[in-house]
């Protein structure tokens, strides 16, 4: 056994690896810094247009679960069709697909969810990544469920996916019955990605927070959820599996 | 040299071999160390217009854990492995290569948020609270995450300890 003090001094061990390549660093840094500025006015120019041309439009309601354009799309890392939530967090669209697990450790785990901001290139990152052990990946019922969280200063939404012909799945939240928003994975069928809004299902934000103030992170207190249901398509509630939500 | 990249090239010299090293303690591969601590450093010079007047090292952090984050291919690993092995008695532990063989073979066998959660806990020295911010997690959900994993570390707490910890 190990006392609390001679653990931490045994963390607080000297990094004794080379100095940092600070002109490497630099020019990285400028080069990001010079593509930021460059999405963000690539990313007015984008609104600017989509008003236009959408202004008519405006009051038809968004599409949900609209597949991603997949030529517009750098899904690397993902595993099918990445789709469209509707979801946005800051200048970022929120999309959630799947990706390959090829973890030996877990040979009957063969893919996992994640949910990603999608920028306006296209590019998907950050990604939250989530995969589910309790149950054989494509047992009936539900998996790899995550809480809303935020990553990267980007809000993502409670995500995760459903083995079996779900219609409708719904969850108790915070006292209140939810539905949440689905579409069925490109490359199976039989499997049904599944998130929250963040107005159905979401933080607490502590507005008090100093963090919360600087606009760094969104802290709050995470939701208690329960009672997963799924139905099919003519009502019939369908096997739960072993929902395991990750907090 | 402008004056801000002065104040960059001191900050990032004085701070990097610490976010390498927790860094390390995240990863327990010293490659990625490496590159977690350099991307966050990248990220921090890109912002560095906005973020040196708040907390620039508070920001290289939380970029720096963002990043190992991001790379985390499963959730909370509740069977992760109970066999640590029991640290070495009778030896300093500063500098000791034995200690710190037995500190990464108990990281190892932590769930990747366990092991956040000790990192940000016990090498920053956060608070519970700044913790469960910095993951986005509830703060009862960072007090069960740091005692399953000390437990698991073989980690005692003396009364105090647990005081400060925050256990009732």
């Amino acid at each position: 056994m190990t006392d609390l003090d001679t653990f931490r001094a045994a963390l607080q061990q000297p990094d004794e690896g080379r100095p940092p390549a600070l002109d490497e660093i630099m020019t990285a840094g400028r080069r990001l810094r010079r593509r930021r500025l460059a999405l963000v006015a690539g990313a007015a120019t984008v609104l600017v247009a989509a008003t236009m041309a959408l202004w008519p439009l405006t009051s038809r309601s968004e599409p949900v679960g609209g597949a991603w354009p997949a030529a517009a799309v750098d899904a690397r890392g993902s595993w099918g069709q990445p789709v469209a939530t509707g979801l946005r967090s800051k200048d970022r669209e929120i999309v959630v697909t799947a990706f390959r697990n090829n973890n030996p450790a877990y040979p009957d785990i063969k893919f996992g969810v994640r949910a990603c901001a999608a920028d306006v290139a296209g590019e998907l990152a950050p990604c939250h990544n989530q995969f589910d052990d309790v149950a054989p990946d494509r047992s009936p019922g539900f998996h790899a469920i995550g809480l809303p969280s935020n990553l990267d200063y980007y809000d993502l939404p409670m995500y995760g996916y459903y083995v079996g012909p779900a219609a409708k799945i719904t969850v108790e939240s915070r006292g209140r019955l939810v539905t949440a928003k689905t579409a069925v994975w490109s490359e199976d069928e039989n499997i049904v990605l599944f998130w929250f809004t963040f107005d159905d299902v979401y933080q607490k934000v502590d507005k008090n927070s100093p963090l919360y103030k600087e606009g760094k992170v969104t802290p709050g207190q995470l939701p208690d959820v329960s009672d997963w249901t799924a139905y099919d398509a003519d009502g019939k509630e369908l096997p739960v599996g072993k929902p395991f939500v990750i907090g | 040299m402008a004056r801000g990249d002065a104040e960059f090239t001191e900050f990032a010299a004085a701070g990097f071999h610490r976010l390498r090293r927790a860094a390390f303690l995240l990863t327990g591969n010293e490659q990625q160390a490496e590159d977690a601590a350099q991307a966050a450093l990248v990220k921090t010079y890109a912002a560095w217009r906005r973020v040196r007047r708040q907390d620039p090292y508070a920001y290289a952090r939380k970029v720096m854990v963002n990043h190992l984050k991001d790379q985390w291919r499963r959730p909370l690993r509740e069977d992760a492995h109970d066999q640590v092995p029991d640290r070495p008695t009778g030896r300093d532990v500063a500098g000791d290569v034995t200690d710190q063989r037995w500190l990464l073979a108990g990281l190892t066998a932590l769930a990747d948020r366990e092991r956040a959660v000790v990192v940000l806990r016990h090498y920053f020295d956060l608070s519970e609270k700044e913790v469960a911010a910095e993951l986005g997690v509830a703060v009862g959900t960072v007090k069960s995450l740091n005692s399953r994993a000390l437990t698991k570390l073989r980690v005692t707490l003396t009364p105090s300890d647990f005081a400060a910890n925050g256990a009732a």
